[in-house]
């Protein structure tokens, strides 16, 4: 009863919904976005399920608290709700930057040009952000960057396959040719 | 009657699995395979093979882990990808090379049809092949609802609505039928851990043991028969099967699976879809945009997006009908003609598949 009453008290404000970042991304890469890019939840932050105000307990409570109180940037937040590229918007930019930058979305590209690649893919979260693509996870982004970089990343095994699979036909076609000349009569 | 026509069918067979031929030196050491400028062909439906013993093996891998459970299926998915050594290349090796089968088993059919390879007396290797193309299909369709997540889960009841849709369009004592075969596929009354279960047995245990017998044939009936001339007129240069044919074979074997595992290595399938169409199949939230079948069915989803079903679907049975008979529909035709036939069908294929969502947007924009 409790956890519904605080749902039904967060989904009445809904302050912390940025539909505008997800509007953007989506206009901007032509991709389906959804709460998932930013939030612990897909469906967003109000709601009983995991990663939903609805479904917090008193220690997540004050940990979400604890991060709408990180105003300036520089705060290191674990806020339930959001997953961690979320959280580190917060810590980059803020909450008061973001709640501005809800007015011209793109500025989130900006603020988060130097914030680096958080899920290690090769591609930065502000780049992510623009292709509409996960952040949070390093199977997921713009296919083209990521075998772009994959490659340079792979490039010695790359070429170990090459020669293993050359050496391999090599062997196997004079094993082919040693079957052939020792099936023919002398 | 009935020994006139038992003694029809038993020369029909005689002709087609002649009995003397059936040794190790008519069907291997003199064999030969006919050069000319279609000869890059014949390696298609080898390469289709590899491709298919590629997915036997990445396969059986990938079921050390995967739990076919609604509860289970998408968390051990997640975990092939993200814990296991190894696991997100035997993943994605999987799922790049049942699209490369996909494409070189249709590139084998155009081919194949093109050159007149299903004449006398090789139906039964045709009959074989068409067989496979159809379970290869199937394969694609049982193997997209496993990973459990939105995109899965939601084009899986796409597809299965649209054998329902069937039913009106039936006389009415057959039009419960369509409705019938759906739940019977699906298992309950909508898709969920019955339906997940069927398709995870018919895709590893079903398809693959008919896949076997149909591959056994259809390999059989080729080395018996041989290759095709594929050309008009008469080949005059010819090359031996074994061993350098085989060698070239095995050749094209080792440059298919160095791409595969470079673009598993480097490119994870998963990067091509939206990353909320990759969220668990969550039965009580919305359904994310950009629900799709894979893009070897945009032949038929997008058409039928835009015309109506019944048109679409009587060209869909009707095509499968004229495939299977192909052997006797087209028996004058020249090669000429199937040609002309077969690079209509590849490039619907390809414009349909490239810029299917161009034209729908087109012509819905239109209306």
């Amino acid at each position: 009863m409790g956890r519904m009453i605080i749902a039904l008290v967060f989904a009445v404000t809904a302050l912390q919904a940025y539909p505008e970042f997800q509007k953007f991304s989506q206009t901007h890469s032509r991709r389906t976005v959804n709460c998932g890019m930013c939030h612990a939840s897909p469906e967003g932050p109000d709601g009983l399920s995991f990663g939903q105000v609805g479904s917090l307990d008193s220690v997540q409570m004050d940990l979400l608290k604890e991060a709408r109180r990180a105003q300036r940037p520089g705060m290191e937040v674990s806020n339930p709700i959001l997953n961690p590229f979320g959280n580190k918007l917060v810590q980059v930019m803020g909450v008061r930057l973001l709640v501005d930058a809800k007015k011209d979305p793109a500025m989130l590209h900006y603020y988060l040009k130097d914030a680096g690649d958080m899920d290690g893919d090769g591609v930065t979260d502000a780049q992510e952000f623009l292709d509409g693509t996960n952040p949070n996870n390093r199977h997921h982004g713009d296919p083209l960057a990521l075998l772009l970089t994959n490659v340079q990343h792979h490039f010695f095994e790359i070429v170990m396959i090459l020669l293993a699979t050359a050496a391999g036909m090599f062997g196997l076609s004079n094993l082919l040719l040693a079957f052939a000349a020792g099936g023919k009569k002398p | 009657m009935i020994r006139r026509t038992l003694t029809s069918v038993w020369e029909f067979l005689a002709e087609r699995f002649p009995v003397a031929k059936m040794d190790l030196q008519h069907m291997v050491q003199g064999k030969t395979v006919p050069v000319h400028r279609m000869s890059w062909a014949y390696y298609l439906g080898g390469i289709t093979l590899f491709l298919f013993m590629i997915q036997v093996v990445t396969g059986l891998m990938l079921l050390f882990y995967y739990q076919p459970t609604v509860n289970d299926a998408y968390e051990s998915v997640q975990y092939i990808t993200e814990e296991v050594p190894g696991g997100h290349i035997i993943r994605n090796l999987h799922a790049w090379s049942a699209s490369a089968m996909i494409f070189f088993v249709l590139a084998h059919l155009v081919t194949t049809f093109a050159m007149k390879a299903f004449a006398k007396p090789r139906e039964v290797t045709w009959l074989a092949g068409i067989g496979l193309l159809l379970i290869t299909f199937g394969f694609g369709f049982s193997g997209y609802l496993l990973p459990w997540n939105q995109i899965a889960v939601n084009a899986t009841k796409i597809g299965l609505q649209s054998i329902e849709a069937m039913g009106q369009y039936l006389p009415a004592s057959m039009a419960h039928l369509p409705t019938q075969l759906k739940e019977i596929i699906q298992g309950e009354a909508s898709v969920g851990q019955a339906t997940l279960s069927r398709f995870f047995v018919l895709h590893v245990v079903v398809l693959p043991l008919i896949s076997f017998g149909l591959i056994g044939m259809h390999l059989f009936s080729v080395q018996l028969h041989g290759m095709s001339n594929g050309v008009p007129g008469e080949v005059k240069t010819t090359e031996k099967f074994f061993p350098t044919f085989v060698i070239k074979d095995f050749s094209t074997w080792g440059a298919v699976f160095f791409i595969m595992f470079i673009l598993a290595l480097t490119l994870p399938f998963d990067a091509f879809f939206s990353f909320p169409l990759m969220d668990p199949y969550n039965a009580r939230g919305s359904t994310p945009d950009g629900i799709k079948p894979e893009w070897y069915f945009y032949m038929v989803y997008y058409p039928l997006e835009m015309l109506p079903y019944w048109f679409v679907m009587l060209a869909v049975n009707g095509g499968i009908v004229v495939l299977l008979l192909a052997p006797w529909i087209f028996r004058q035709t020249s090669i000429k003609t199937l040609r002309t036939l077969a690079i209509g069908f590849a490039l619907y294929f390809i414009i349909i598949t490239l810029f299917g969502d161009v034209i729908y947007h087109l012509v819905k924009g239109g209306a």
